[in-house]
């Protein structure tokens, strides 16, 4: 099949016209190509860095890594077809190799709108290549070699003439055009119709760069491989379930307790922005939620002034450090105007239950104000006794917060005690093992300790042993810990100053190869976890966590950074650094 | 007369000395025969050894179900069916719940030992079974102390391990109690406190001693009823259940003439006419976790362990956890309204592939290539021996109102996996 030229060669000046309107020589920058989408699209996603990939393709530093390295190793063995024998097969199809034409033809950026219509969502998708000739070529044998193969009536394979461009509408659900080395396509004739009008007139008023909460995120710059943004106050409009989890989370008291309430709140922003970069040797994505109210919970988000966390100084072999904010005391004052009322009775148990901890006061009044909302967390591997070396061996976890009120660490300490003691009243009920409490010294620091007794030699180590609760008062810090040994570590290092710089935002820097250990000494029974609780086979669940093991080898760190930018704007960032 | 030896007889077998058989290996054995075939199943050990020892890591979670589990997978794995069969049938006749033990290490302990002792000579599992941890702590065995004895366990080995009720009285209970004074746990290992230990002279069955608790169970297994009580639990699990006294009679005798060993004593039993016997066909109702490996392993279909487990629970078999000292009643106490809803929910799960079932039948049925033949390829896996012309006149209506070959199997095998007369077994 040829196609026909005709329509083109009748609008030779166009290619020049909508140089002058767009820019001739295509270069993907961010929000360029939203000039030619919907001004009520509530969806856009663009990848400036599509052709970049496609250039570098297998031997892009990422891809290259992913592909030598034994999970890359796995999945092509698992791989239904291997990539160079694709690459093949689509080049056969298309005549010349697939990777180099892709980024050719996205030189100068590709992006999809959605919008909403009655019938359901519509996309506009363009993508901006740096030759006009390749981009035709292209689609004429796509659509020469869907003819052939019957999958094509010759009608629909023929171009069409809309304002002078060669436009296909190839069904209903699928029609697109070429405007210079721009291909334009929908899955509605009319959005391309209006597509086409935008690309060659303008449309100023009707395209997406006229939404300024649309360019407030775009940066126009390339640094991003992809960027998003989502406008969740139309979706929100149009179906008022659809983000039913996303926004009933800002009022969860269990979300801002578990998340953090600057994270909850990034489910309540009108729009949100996603960016991912690569690079090859990390992975970032940012979200950044924009329109957050600022007035409801505000005294739950850290100021961006605000002190920071004591973290303890990195050791090698930690498996997990950050710090949280977790305003507990906010929480229960603003409970009745944030959260709604099914959850007012389990802060009425709350309190009244904690109250057994604390000589039967309403701690929200007393004890909560008088810890500093910020949490340092740390996550080590314990050092257990020789005779009580677990057969699940998993890391200790040790949280800590500073007291402003200096009365308030005693009675802290007296409540793990009393904690302790209720724990074994319930245990003993139950005819099992209790915790016997004791004092350590820790340097000049007392540490309170609960410790099981000593299993007996031959009868397994349970994993209630991994279990060594401690706390610790060091001057205004209160340390509580899983395991002694730890707990004994950190008050070491708090007592010395060994700690991480306060940050402004709260993170979660989670390390890869001691995670990788955590899963290799658990191997055997997370295998049998997938044998017996998945009805896997062996094999397979072996062939799993392998693939686990595999994947998090590849992991340096990962880290999770939570801030609020400014008053109505939240932000997110994962960074996923590789070997 | 000993019946043909024929798919149906085949299948009687598998289920009864098993959990079903897969078409495959019915054919097998209607190759091997007969003899070999019950040799084979005797011979059968063939687990995963990475399985069976997989569940040791499990057990420090300190939680039941994955042990729960992993035992439904050594019994929907279908390695070893005999060695299952008869060690699920000692966890019901000594039955001993993880709801009062609370120790799944001993929980486990246990499991193995009727595993691995549970083909063997009887008079030793008894008196394993006596020093063994989960045993004791379920019977209180440390609250068995000399001037205050704990009658909990001589009670049970009277009345529900060995004898029967009618063939010993109070003054025998209290007198074994004091024998067993001063067997407990220390830790998860048996230890005999002497100084717990009541020395003094006990009269027990009618004779008289220093007797320990090893003399006691001597002593037990010396008295006639004990062979018959054993024999009866024998014939009610593999054959009938409810034997005649002339039949317990014939197999205690038998019993005993094997020196105790259950294993010849069920290779005779398993050759017998009288586990060919039509009355012993499809007399029992199948038990929630013999109806579910039956079902799975018969049709080929995959159920996670943990899944069967649930599902076995729900129907009113929760493994290693017993409802009482006495085991599971079973029988028509299988079936209630709650328990059916459960069995007809789990059942048309598994045949629909919806939900736990997820694996297409039609392998096992041999590949019906048209709708007609799914009913009698679906009769001929669940009811080798016939099915009445009316019932396979409602299964081939079933299959040709289906939209296709697949379909058919999944309705067709939905009703018969959820008619009454396939929880017989």
């Amino acid at each position: 099949m040829r196609l026909g030229k005709a329509p083109l060669m009748l609008t030779p000046t166009l290619p020049l016209f909508t140089c002058l309107a767009l820019g001739f020589a295509p270069q993907a920058t961010e929000g360029d190509l939203a000039r030619l989408m919907p001004h009520s699209s509530f969806a856009f996603l663009e990848a400036p860095g599509l052709s970049e990939l496609c250039a570098k393709g297998l031997e892009h530093p990422l891809i290259a890594r992913f592909l030598e390295s034994p999970v890359g190793a796995f999945a092509l063995q698992q791989a239904p077809i291997q990539p160079e024998a694709a690459l093949a097969i689509a080049e056969q199809f298309i005549g010349e190799p697939l990777l180099p034409l892709l980024s050719s033809l996205s030189a100068g950026g590709a992006a999809i709108a959605i919008d909403l219509k009655h019938a359901g969502p519509v996309f506009s998708l363009a993508v901006r290549g740096n030759d006009e000739e390749r981009l035709l070529t292209t689609i004429e044998t796509v659509l020469d070699q869907f003819a052939t193969q019957g999958k094509l009536s010759t009608a629909a394979s023929t171009p069409r003439a809309i304002r002078g461009l060669d436009a296909w509408i190839l069904n209903r659900e699928l029609a697109f055009a070429i405007e210079g080395t721009t291909l334009l396509m929908s899955n509605d004739e009319g959005h391309l119709r209006d597509m086409i009008d935008r690309a060659l007139d303008g449309g100023d008023k009707t395209n997406l760069l006229a939404r300024e909460t649309f360019t407030a995120s775009a940066r126009g710059d390339a640094s991003s491989f992809a960027w998003g943004w989502v406008d969740l106050d139309v979706v929100d409009t149009t179906n008022p379930r659809a983000l039913g989890d996303l926004r009933g989370m800002t009022t969860e008291p269990g979300a801002h307790f578990l998340l953090g309430s600057t994270f909850t709140f990034l489910g309540g922003a009108e729009r949100v922005e996603a960016r991912l970069a690569l690079a090859g040797d990390a992975l970032e994505l940012k979200l950044r939620g924009h329109g957050v109210d600022p007035e409801i919970g505000a005294e739950l988000r850290p100021a961006q002034d605000s002190a920071g966390a004591a973290v303890p100084k990195g050791l090698d072999g930690d498996v997990l450090s950050g710090a949280l904010y977790r305003d507990l005391a906010g929480l229960f004052r603003v409970r009745s105007e944030l959260f709604p009322a099914r959850f007012q009775p389990d802060f009425a148990e709350a309190t009244s239950t904690l109250a057994l901890f604390f000589g039967g006061e309403d701690i929200s009044d007393t004890v909560l104000p008088a810890l500093d909302p910020w949490i340092g967390v740390v996550s080590r591997a314990a050092q257990f006794d020789a005779n009580a070396m677990p057969d699940v061996p998993l890391p200790a976890l040790a949280l800590l917060v500073r007291i402003k009120d200096e009365s308030v660490g005693p009675r802290l300490v007296s409540a793990f005690q009393t904690l302790i003691g209720v724990v074994n009243l319930e245990s003993a009920q139950n005819m099992q093992p209790t915790l016997t409490l004791g004092l350590e010294l820790a340097g000049e620091h007392t540490v309170t300790t609960a410790r099981f007794s000593p299993p007996r030699k031959d009868e397994g180590v349970d994993i209630r042993h991994n279990l060594v609760p401690a706390c610790c008062l060091v001057g205004d810090v209160f340390v509580l810990g899983s395991h002694v040994s730890l707990v004994r570590q950190v008050v070491d290092q708090v007592s010395r100053g060994e700690l991480e710089p306060a940050t402004t935002g709260e993170n979660l820097r989670i390390a890869g190869p001691a995670v990788l250990d955590v899963v290799e000494a658990n191997r055997e029974a997370l295998v049998m976890n997938g044998v017996l609780n998945e009805g896997k086979s062996m094999e397979q669940s072996r062939g799993d966590i392998g693939g686990l093991e595999a994947v998090l080898a590849l992991i340096e760190g990962v880290s999770l950074d939570v801030k609020r930018l400014a008053a109505t704007t939240h932000s997110a960032t994962i960074h996923v650094q590789l070997k | 007369m000993t019946q043909p030896w024929d798919a149906a007889t085949a299948a009687h077998l598998f289920r009864r000395a098993g959990f079903g058989a897969h078409r495959e290996r019915i054919d097998e054995a209607l190759e091997a025969g007969r003899d070999q075939t019950i040799e084979s199943l005797f011979a059968r050990r063939e687990h995963d050894p990475a399985l069976v020892r997989g569940i040791r890591p499990m057990l420090a979670l300190e939680d039941i179900e994955p042990l729960q589990s992993w035992w439904m997978s050594l019994i929907l794995g279908d390695g070893a069916p005999l060695i299952e069969r008869i060690a699920l049938m000692w966890h019901d006749h000594f039955a001993t719940s993880h709801d009062k033990v609370g120790d799944v290490r001993l929980m486990h302990g246990q499991i193995e030992l009727f595993r691995r002792m549970g083909l063997g000579d009887f008079r030793e599992l008894l008196h394993a079974v006596a020093r063994d941890p989960a045993m004791l702590v379920w019977l209180d065995g440390n609250a068995n102390r000399r001037g205050r004895p704990n009658e909990n366990f001589a009670r049970e080995v009277l009345e529900l391990f060995a004898l029967g009720i009618g063939h010993y009285d109070e003054h025998d209970v209290l007198e074994a109690a004091r024998a067993f004074t001063g067997w407990g746990v220390d830790g998860r290992r048996f230890v005999f406190r002497e100084a717990y230990h009541d020395p003094g002279a006990k009269s027990v069955l009618g004779e008289s001693g220093d007797f320990d608790g090893d003399d006691v169970i001597d002593l037990v297994l010396a008295h006639p009823a004990c062979a018959r009580h054993i024999a009866r639990r024998l014939l009610a699990e593999f054959v009938l259940p409810e034997p005649s006294a002339q039949d317990v009679e014939h197999w205690a005798s038998v019993l005993v003439a094997a020196d105790w060993n259950i294993e010849r004593t069920l290779a005779q039993l398993l050759r017998s006419e009288l586990f060919d016997s039509d009355s012993a066909r499809r007399s029992r109702i199948a038990g929630p976790v013999e109806l579910i490996a039956n079902t799975v392993i018969s049709f080929g279909l995959r159920m996670g362990p943990r899944d069967a487990v649930r599902a076995a629970s729900d129907m009113g078999q929760a493994l290693l956890r017993p409802p009482s000292v006495k085991g599971w009643d079973g029988g028509r106490t299988w079936i209630h309204a709650g328990s059916w809803l459960a069995r007809h929910n789990t059942l048309t799960e598994l045949a629909l592939e919806h939900g736990a079932g997820r694996v297409d039948a039609a392998p096992a049925l041999g590949h019906p290539s048209s709708k007609e033949e799914v009913a009698r390829a679906v009769l001929a896996r669940a009811f080798p021996e016939g099915a009445t012309p009316a019932y396979t006149r409602e299964l081939e209506a079933a299959a040709s109102a289906a939209a296709d070959t697949s379909e058919a199997v999944r309705h067709v095998l939905a009703l018969t996996l959820t008619s009454p007369e396939y929880h017989l077994v």
